[in-house]
Parts: C-alpha cells; sequence; structure tokens
C-alpha cells in the first residue's frame, strides 16, 4: 500500500479509530492490533512476503533470546552469526544473487570461459533492505547488551514490521522502538497534531516536488545524448530534489503516521542540502542508514580508532557497502566511492566535525561564505546523483561528458506544471524551518485560522498538482 | 475525550480543505459559464462529433458553419454543447452531428467512463453538467479527481478570464482541426491484417448505453427547438466499411432515428491523399470535401448518390446528358 494512495486513506482513518477506541489501554491487544495491521499493509502488495518478512523477525527474536540464555562466549557468537547471516543471507538471493551470478559469468566469458549459471529473476520484496537491517541490528544491540532480548514475540513482530516505517525506513534502532512496545502509550494531542502537520508536508514533498521533477528528469535523462550540457546540469539538480523530496517525504509521513499511534520514530533527514560540507551532508542525509553503518560496520571494523590508512580504509567500505546497500548496479557503488573520495579530504584534514550545528543560527541570510560552502557541496552531491539516476556506469558517465563538454543540443522538453518556482518554494520554506525538525513545525503563536488557511493551500496544491499512486524511490530498495 | 476532539478538529480541518476545493472548481464553471458562446450571425449551421468530423469539416470553407467537434467526442458532450450554443444563438436553425460505422458501437462507452477520456473531456465541459447528467459519472472516481483539478487544468483560462471577457474559443471547446497526416496506406495494411488475422472487433452496433441515450437526448434537443439535425458520415476508405456491421449502422438509423436525415457521404470517392488515414481526412481531404459541401449548398442541397454526385454529374458521366444542359462554355470546351 502506497502512503499518496486512496486506499491508504481509508485504511489509516480506520486504524486509527479502532486503536484509540479499542486497543490502546493494554500493552498487548494494542501490540497485536498494530501487528494485524502492519502485515495487512504489506500484504497489500504481496502476501506472500509476509512469510519472509515473518521468517526474519522469528529468527532475529529467536536468536535473541539464544544470546541472552547462554553464557558461554562462542555459543553467543554462534547465536549472533545465525541471526545476522540469515537475514543477510534472504536479503543476499533476493536482492543480489542475480548481481553476482551476472558479474560472475561475464568475468569468466572474458576468460573465455562460458558458464551456463541462471537468475533467478525474482520480484524484489519492497522494504526487504530495511527489516532485514533492522532485524540483524536488534541481534547485534543485544549480543553486545544494548538491550535485553525480547520475551514478547507479538511485541517483537509488530517492532519489525511496524507499518509506518516498515517498507523505506527510518530503519528503527531497537533500543529507541521496541521498549515503546513495552509500555501503554497514551494518547498525546500536540504530538499527533504536529505528527498529521509532518504528513501534510511530507505528501506536499512527495506529491507536489518530487513527481513534478520526476517528470522532467525522466524527460532529461532518457534523451541525455541530446541534450545540450546546460538541461544536463539542470537534470541533475532537479534530480537531486527528486531523491531528497522522494525519500525525505515518505521519512516524514512515516514518522508522523506513528505519532499518530504515539510511537516516536528517529529522525531521518535533516534539511541535507544546507550542508557546508559532505560531513555534515551525511550527517543530514538518511540518518537512520548513516548510523546503522556507523554502529555495525564501522566501529567494529575499527572506526577512526586505528592509522590512518585503516580510518581511510574504513569509510571506503562503508560508503562502498552503503552504496551497494541501495541496489544491485555498479551505478550505485560508484556512487558510494565518489562519496567516499568527497570525504576523504574532511578525514585526512581532521575536519569532518566541523559543521555540527544549524547553517546561519539566529540569522536570516547565510554568510557569502557559508553560501558558497552549502552551494559548493550541493553541487557535489548532484554530481554523484548522476550515478545514482543513470541506468548503467556507461550512461553515466555519457551524461558528465556531455555537461562538460558544454555541447549544444535540442531545447529542453517542455513539461507542465514547471519545477523552479516549486523548488524555490520548497527551498524558501525548508530554509526558514531549517531549525525545526520539519518543515510545516508550528508553534501556537501561529494564529488558527492561518494554520488552517496553511492547511488548505497545502491540500490543495496537492490535489491540484499531485499524481495518484506513484511509487517512492526507495521501495525498490 | 481527547481523541475524540482530535479527530473532530481534523474532520472539520478536512471539510475546510474540501469546501476550499469545491468552491474554486465552482468559481472555475462559474468563469467557463460566462465566456460569450455567441457565434458569428452568418452562422446558421454548427458541427459536432468526433476526429472525422473535426478534420473534415473546414469552416472557414462552409463560412455557414461552426465546426465546435473535438476528437474523442461522446454524445454526451456534442449534446451539452449543443444545448449551450443553441440556447446563445436562436438563429442557428440546424446541426450537423457525427453519425459514422462505430458511433454507437459499446467500447465508444469508454469516452464517458474511462479516466483516460474523463482527463481529456470533463476539464472542458464540465460547467455544461446538468444534475441529469451526472449518473454517467456518479459512480466514476476519477470524475471527482478529474474536476478537483480544474483550478490547475484550466488555469491559463482563469487568468485570460480574469483579465478581459472570453468567448467559446477562449474554453477550447473544439473547432476544425488541419491535420497533416499521411498514414493511408500504414493504416490500410493494419486494417487488412487483422482482417486476414479475424482479429477484427465483433460489431455490435447500439450496444453503447452512454451514446445511444445522448443520441436520443439530442435528437429530443433538435425537436424541441424546431433545429434541422443532420448525421453526417464523412467519407473513409472502402476498407472502413468492410471492417463495419453497416446492415445494422443503416437498421438502426431507419428504425430509431426517425425524423433525422442522414447524410452518406462514407463512399464518396476521393484520392488517396485526401486521407490521412482510413477514417480521418486530411488537410487536403477537408479543403475538398468542405468546397463540395459548399458547392452543394450553393446548389441547394442536391439529392447526390452513395459517390458523391448530383443527378446531373452522373449523367454527365454516363454521357447521357442532353446538350440543352450542358452550359455554353462546357459546349466550347
Amino acid at each position: 500500500m502506497l502512503f499518496n494512495s486512496i486506499g491508504f486513506f481509508i485504511f489509516l482513518p480506520i486504524c486509527f479509530v479502532l486503536y484509540w477506541a479499542f486497543f490502546a489501554t493494554h500493552v498487548k491487544p494494542r501490540n497485536l492490533f498494530i501487528l494485524v495491521i502492519s502485515y495487512v499493509f504489506y500484504g497489500w502488495w504481496d502476501w506472500r512476503y509476509l512469510f519472509l518478512m515473518s521468517f526474519c523477525s522469528l529468527v532475529s527474536f529467536g536468536c535473541g533470546v539464544w544470546i541472552e540464555r547462554t553464557q558461554k562466549s562462542s555459543t553467543r557468537k554462534i547465536a549472533l552469526a545465525v541471526g545476522v547471516i540469515l537475514p543477510l543471507l534472504v536479503l543476499g538471493v533476493y536482492k543480489y544473487y542475480d548481481f553476482f551470478v551476472v558479474n560472475f559469468v561475464s568475468a569468466f566469458a572474458t576468460a573465455g570461459i562460458l558458464l551456463d549459471i541462471r537468475t533467478l529473476q525474482i520480484i524484489l520484496p519492497v522494504g526487504i533492505s530495511f527489516f532485514t537491517f533492522q532485524a540483524v541490528g536488534y541481534t547485534t544491540d543485544v549480543y553486545r547488551k544494548n538491550i535485553g532480548a525480547s520475551r514478547d514475540p507479538i511485541a517483537f513482530l509488530a517492532f519489525i514490521s511496524f507499518f509506518p516505517q516498515l517498507v523505506a525506513g527510518p530503519i528503527e534502532r531497537a533500543s529507541n522502538l521496541l521498549p515503546q512496545f513495552a509500555t501503554p502509550r497514551p494518547f498525546d494531542r500536540a504530538s499527533a497534531v504536529d505528527g498529521l502537520r509532518q504528513m501534510l508536508w511530507g505528501l506536499f514533498k512527495k506529491v507536489v516536488v518530487a513527481d513534478t521533477c520526476a517528470q522532467h528528469v525522466n524527460a532529461i535523462f532518457d534523451n541525455a545524448e541530446h541534450m545540450p550540457s546546460l538541461t544536463l546540469t539542470w537534470g541533475a539538480v532537479l534530480f537531486a530534489f527528486q531523491i531528497y523530496c522522494d525519500f525525505s517525504g515518505y521519512s516524514d509521513i512515516a514518522i508522523g503516521c506513528a505519532r499518530l499511534f504515539g510511537f516516536s520514530l528517529m529522525r531521518n533527514f535533516a534539511f541535507p542540502y544546507f550542508s557546508r560540507d559532505m560531513a555534515e551532508f551525511w550527517r543530514r542525509w538518511h540518518i537512520s542508514l548513516s548510523t546503522w553503518f556507523r554502529d555495525y560496520l564501522y566501529v567494529p571494523l575499527g572506526g577512526s580508532r586505528g592509522t590512518m590508512a585503516m580510518s581511510v580504509r574504513n569509510t571506503f567500505i562503508i560508503f562502498i557497502v552503503s552504496g551497494f546497500w541501495h541496489g544491485a548496479n555498479w551505478t550505485f557503488i560508484i556512487w558510494g566511492a565518489l562519496n567516499a573520495v568527497y570525504f576523504l579530504p574532511l578525514l585526512l584534514t581532521g575536519s569532518n566535525r566541523r559543521y555540527i550545528g544549524t547553517v546561519a543560527q539566529y540569522r536570516w541570510l547565510p554568510s557569502p561564505v557559508e553560501l558558497l560552502r552549502m552551494s559548493s557541496t550541493f553541487l557535489l552531491t548532484c554530481l554523484a546523483w548522476i550515478f545514482f539516476r543513470s541506468a548503467t556506469v556507461g550512461d553515466a558517465f555519457v551524461y558528465i561528458h556531455r555537461i562538460f563538454s558544454f555541447t549544444k543540443g535540442i531545447p529542453p522538453p517542455l513539461i507542465d506544471p514547471p519545477a523552479l518556482p516549486i523548488l524555490m518554494g520548497l527551498v524558501l520554506v525548508e530554509w526558514i524551518q531549517r531549525e525545526k525538525r520539519h518543515g510545516l513545525e508550528m508553534g501556537d503563536r501561529i494564529p488558527k485560522y492561518t494554520r488552517w488557511l496553511i492547511y488548505c493551500l497545502l491540500i490543495f496544491s496537492i490535489i491540484q498538482l499531485g499524481t495518484e499512486d506513484s511509487a517512492f524511490i526507495y521501495f525498490q530498495f | 475525550m481527547e481523541v475524540f476532539r482530535f479527530i473532530l478538529r481534523v474532520i472539520a480541518c478536512l471539510v475546510s480543505a474540501v469546501v476550499f476545493c469545491a468552491l474554486t472548481v465552482l468559481g472555475v464553471g462559474w468563469l467557463m459559464q460566462h465566456a460569450s458562446f455567441k457565434l458569428p450571425s452568418e452562422v446558421d449551421t454548427i458541427v459536432l462529433g468526433d476526429s472525422r468530423v473535426e478534420c473534415a469539416i473546414n469552416d472557414t470553407i462552409l463560412h455557414h458553419t461552426a465546426n465546435l467537434s473535438m476528437a474523442g467526442e461522446a454524445y454526451l458532450y456534442s449534446y451539452l454543447k449543443a444545448k449551450t450554443f443553441l440556447r446563445a444563438n436562436p438563429h442557428v436553425d440546424t446541426v450537423w452531428l457525427a453519425y459514422d460505422f462505430n458511433s454507437l458501437e459499446e467500447w465508444k462507452d469508454t469516452l464517458t467512463r474511462s479516466e483516460r477520456y474523463n482527463k481529456y473531456k470533463l476539464p472542458f465541459h464540465f460547467f455544461m453538467l446538468d444534475v441529469s447528467d451526472l449518473h454517467v459519472f456518479a459512480t466514476q472516481f476519477s470524475f471527482y479527481s478529474v474536476l478537483t483539478r480544474t483550478p490547475y487544468t484550466r488555469r491559463r483560462y482563469i487568468k485570460l478570464a480574469l483579465h478581459s471577457p472570453t468567448t467559446y474559443q477562449d474554453l477550447g471547446l473544439g473547432g476544425y482541426q488541419y491535420l497533416v497526416r499521411d498514414r493511408l496506406q500504414a493504416d490500410l495494411d493494419r486494417r487488412d491484417s487483422l482482417y486476414d488475422s479475424h482479429a477484427v472487433r465483433t460489431p455490435n452496433f447500439g450496444k453503447s448505453l452512454d451514446q445511444v441515450e445522448y443520441l436520443d437526448k439530442f435528437v429530443a434537443l433538435c425537436k424541441e427547438r424546431n433545429v434541422t439535425l443532420i448525421l453526417l458520415n464523412t467519407p473513409v476508405a472502402p476498407v472502413v466499411a468492410r471492417d463495419a456491421d453497416t446492415t445494422a449502422y443503416y437498421a438502426y438509423w431507419r428504425n430509431h432515428l426517425q425524423g433525422t436525415t442522414l447524410w452518406d457521404h462514407s463512399a464518396w470517392v476521393l484520392p488517396d491523399s485526401c486521407f490521412g488515414d482510413a477514417v480521418h481526412l486530411n488537410h487536403w481531404g477537408a479543403e475538398r470535401y468542405s468546397e463540395r459541401l459548399k458547392k452543394l449548398r450553393s446548389l441547394g442541397w442536391p439529392t447526390v448518390d452513395r459517390k458523391g454526385r448530383t443527378e446531373m454529374e452522373r449523367m454527365k458521366a454516363a454521357g447521357t446528358l442532353p446538350l440543352s444542359a450542358v452550359p455554353n462554355e462546357e459546349r466550347v470546351r
């Protein structure tokens, strides 16, 4: 079920009313209700994959209990290995098997050896990268004794399948979300109101901004070989906004939706395009994944505690793995490696934590230096996004080559609605709200009727400009 | 209790948003209704129908006509336009309405019952709908979604209407389509291959619910307003008749459409260069066809045969015309 579909707008109010009317007061029935609606939500797409998700959840649940019950170090390690490898194996088979087979066969073919290994050609289960990582994170946390193992299978299954964040994150930590399933969650009106606002803002970003940009981006990238340099540059900028609004829009809806049910999810985006360097960008972009890789990959590898060479190696590993996590394609791997290259100078000079606070704090406008830093960071990300968007590495290089060869070509496509005014509006709102949690966070200082007018205008623009049922980009990951 | 109050607030907010959207749609409808539908005084005939008529009748040649047809137009929309234009132009005494070999086939209901056509048609015509017309759309979700988007889809018209008085031409309700197309042979090949593989649709003329209903309404409207209704079947390639159930077509007209005139020009002979494809005349074809109609009008609409020839032309072609009937200048030649 898509957040931007009519089905969801029927599903959500029904669940909300039933939840608060009958289930919210007692933990066990509430968790069971959340589990049922989460499985309905996921099964709406393809019910057969519910078995896969249940399998991953039960493996992690069992391994957690196993780890906690045993005192013997080697057995704990075996339990950890099972709890980590099995979900990753599922992910590997469904997501990466075909990629490895194709590359393996073509590598042998270049040596003159023809292999006949068949690809699986199976549909990638939606959100598999998210729920497997959440499961792996939990098992690791139990092993590290950061949290106790869950003894309530219903609560645990609900934690893995919690519908707002199930298919595209944020990838929740067990230490944050799981305890929330163990305690009663009273209705908090202020939080619910702000959750709805966040959902509205997320929907606006997805339906109005991302989907509008998508039309332009598709037209430009699909005809890249005929487009002039300026249009191609514009196409890369538009894709940067498309992917940001698509993914952060989903996260906003997910977080807001969870707040309606009394749950608090971690923040996933913090206005990343206002970052002054790449390190800050990665602290503000897809925060749940970046911190996941930091905690469960970078730190175990040694992090930045060893020699500089080890730090560089670890940095490359997490960026490349992060790229590969996005999809089984060389374009994502190069995207990850390119970001590692961007990050490297900051790491080597020890300036990767220079910008922690918000840009231009207590000021209306950034200083020229800040503006220059933000612009250069944004342009670097745009360059990397070209790899992310292109179908093949060759296409990406052709695209970049054409940008820098300053060629002329056919005029850019005239697509309605134009993207520029929408983007200008978005940047303005996000700049004003950059110290808040989301673009529509507002206090009671703003008069009620002004707030309602803002809601009406946003709903109106969503209806006017929205295209129904366009999938979120991150569903494919 | 707090949850209940929250739900009420959310409902109130959503209702405000819905009212806001509804008001904007009504505002757009009001602006569209207030366009001028006055036709030039020399126009006594309006032409309505789908792309075949849209491409065939060049109203810059036939000055007494106003071509208001639009591609993919269902009879429902033709009826709405006829109602509006006949009300605004009492001097119009004739309507030419497209009536071709497929007009009442079952699949034609997609023109009023599919999202694709609703998206394409409703923004131009919704303001003419009556309550009695809503039963066609009431159960279609796309009707509501298209309607709520009209402030955006018709924004150019809104901008224009807010600055100056507008006319029906600004509304984009249709008009002669200058077709530059030369795909007759490709279309004939396609039709032949379908015919050879027996993939031609089973004709079911008269099975379309909405088309039949609104054609009947159209006939009743013309009767009520004392307007002559002429059903027009424009020239097509001969294969079109082969692929259609022409028996049912003529039978339907005879049995259900009494009191109307059928101008069946489907067999009129035109060179291949006049066809954009098997069923559409291109601009050359439209010019020849319209000139021909103009000539027939100047002759007082004489009876013509299936090939479009008058009695005199037929006799002339057969060499049986008495010398006294041949004009002097032709005798010299």
